[in-house]
């Protein structure tokens, strides 16, 4: 099922944008409001309001729903890993990187690579979401 | 008695106890270190400037990455639960 024209032209304009402004949250995240929660979330909606627009069947063979299955599982177990590396450098869920300068967009150690992680993570579980509820359409 | 009222039995003790230990807390700010403090205090350990992804990604990095597996429970377990049983 598609939507009409209008509909699709200002989903294809508006979500290059949402991507743009999720891929900032989700790297500035330690120096600005927001987050890799809140990053996923705007990620897992730009792609669902082309999906709802176009269509789901248009889009098979763009957009696949195995990927954002690999990308979760994926961006959990190396979430886990991640947290696991501390156990090196003294203890479990250490922040074992170099802090760097305070205030620029690569300090903090750890937590930019967890706000990545944790931003495709959620983005990927809410696209797995929509895809069950959509077998049902 | 049976297996079910035993489970019931030990849920309702589980909650009992939970309750006795966790309700009595004491959250006001009046002592002299309490935990706010302590992040203000500390805040360039940490080396971030948004203090919120400070706590939430450093000091309480536990409580964030258990969120996120609660959140792949959750998608695993809709993803379970919403199949379409008809085709």
């Amino acid at each position: 099922m598609m939507m009409s024209n209008i509909v699709r032209t200002t989903t294809k304009m508006v979500s290059p944008f949402l991507v743009t402004y999720s891929i900032y949250i989700m790297l500035y995240g330690h120096l600005t409001p927001g987050g890799g929660f809140q990053a996923g979330v705007i990620l897992a909606v730009s792609i669902i309001l082309l999906m709802t627009a176009h269509g789901s069947k248009n889009l098979e063979e763009k957009v696949n729903e195995t990927w954002f299955k690999m990308i979760e599982n994926i961006m959990a177990i190396s979430i886990l890993i991640m947290v696991s590396i501390g156990l090196v450098f003294g203890a479990m869920f250490y922040n074992f990187l170099h802090r760097g300068t305070f205030g620029l967009p690569i300090s903090g150690g750890m937590i930019p690579l967890f706000n990545i992680f944790v931003g495709l993570k959620v983005g990927a579980g809410f696209m797995v979401i929509y895809y069950a509820l959509l077998r049902w359409f | 008695m049976t297996a079910d009222n035993l489970k019931r039995l030990v849920a309702l003790l589980l909650v009992l106890s939970l309750a006795y230990v966790l309700l009595p807390m004491e959250y006001s700010r009046s002592d002299d270190m309490v935990s706010y403090e302590h992040y203000v205090e500390n805040w360039e350990e940490v080396g971030v400037s948004n203090l919120v992804m400070g706590v939430l990604a450093d000091w309480r990095l536990y409580d964030s990455v258990i969120e996120a597996m609660i959140f792949f429970t959750g998608v695993l377990g809709s993803y379970l639960l919403l199949e379409d049983e008809s085709k």
